[in-house]
């Protein structure tokens, strides 16, 4: 079990294109194990991506099922290396927060449905289908392993900076 | 009628919208655009109104109105013939909190002649490590020489920025 610190924007690394993983073996693995753990430590936290942890490689984790109503069909805990998008169809508005822009949510404009293909910890090809706001955290951490934060996928102005009081911390996924 | 331009900004409490558009109301005014919002702690309303009032008069009158919510009024005339324009193009700008940020970034859109639409700005991220953000809505014909610009004065600032025409899809 590591727990380790998530790295804040200005941090470079979130900024940057993260390298390709590769053949898995034993640092792999214990990347993977932070990256669950970090996540599952983090309060709200249904996702992570290696960038976060200051990582500059391709992989992250992601578990919708911890939030409050977890959506229908979820796959669970999954942990890919070297993922890709494979298909992206539809087209939705919502709000999404990052533990890497802390205090901070903004209306980001994603695919319902997508199937992203990669490795898993166990060095097997996985194909996931996903849809809905797995789908959604699926693209936002794909978005990390290319330096884009959610501040790049902004939809328009009107949907950014809403007027209320910052989400409390840990509360940054909805 | 004519349009008069108003603005209003007081220490935030209910009630600043009610009083202000209460008069414009009485006083036959037609209130044709308006962007009211919380600064800090600060209410803030610029409002443009189609009026048979003269400045003076109507400031004199939002003054009397307001003086106990301790408003600052200001009435001025407009030519009232400009239209508004839309946003082509939507600008986000976020780096790690530093004077000269905006300044920077619309001095460059200004030397390319980009029209700024809307601007807003927000200092988010902890407090020990606080991120400067900006959107920016702004018009322009040319794509390539705002791009250029903005893409220069961010690398000198050394911050980020994203650049895509509103209503792109973006995946």
């Amino acid at each position: 079990m590591a727990v380790r610190r998530v790295v804040t924007y200005p941090a470079r690394v979130l900024k940057g294109l993260a390298g390709p993983v590769g053949e898995i073996g034993p640092r792999e693995r214990q990347l993977a194990q932070d990256l669950v753990d970090t996540m599952y430590d983090s309060p709200g936290c249904v996702g992570l991506a290696a960038p976060q942890l200051g990582v500059a490689s391709r992989a992250f984790a992601l578990d919708v099922s911890v939030m409050r109503k977890p959506p229908e069909g979820n796959h669970g805990l999954l942990v890919l290396f070297d993922p890709e998008l494979v298909l992206a169809t539809g087209s939705e508005l919502a709000r999404e927060g990052c533990m890497s822009v802390p205090d901070f949510t903004c209306d980001v404009r994603r695919a319902t449905e997508v199937v992203v293909r990669g490795t898993t910890p166990e060095g097997a090809v996985r194909v996931v289908e996903a849809g809905g706001f797995e789908a959604r955290a699926v693209q936002h951490e794909l978005d990390h392993l290319d330096g884009l934060l959610v501040l790049d996928r902004v939809a328009a102005r009107a949907d950014v900076f809403p007027r209320k009081r910052r989400a409390r911390k840990g509360e940054h996924l909805k | 009628m004519h349009e008069l331009a108003v603005t209003a900004i007081g220490t935030d409490r209910p009630g600043i919208v009610a009083t202000v558009t209460r008069v414009l109301h009485e006083r036959g005014g037609n209130l044709e655009d308006s962007a009211m919002t919380i600064l800090g702690g600060q209410f803030a309303i610029v409002l443009l109104v189609a009026t048979e009032d003269e400045p003076d008069a109507l400031a004199v009158a939002l003054e009397a109105a307001t003086a106990e919510l301790g408003l600052t009024v200001s009435v001025c005339r407009t030519d009232g013939t400009q239209q508004g324009i839309d946003p082509t193009h939507l600008l986000s700008v976020y780096g790690a909190d530093r004077p000269g940020i905006v300044a920077g970034v619309t001095g460059a859109l200004a030397a390319v002649g980009a029209n700024i639409v809307d601007l807003e700005t927000q200092v988010i991220g902890d407090d020990d490590q606080p991120v400067y953000a900006m959107l920016i809505e702004l018009a322009t014909q040319d794509e390539t020489a705002v791009a250029g610009a903005v893409a220069s004065a961010c690398e000198q600032l050394g911050i980020d920025h994203t650049l895509r025409t509103i209503d792109a899809e973006t995946y």
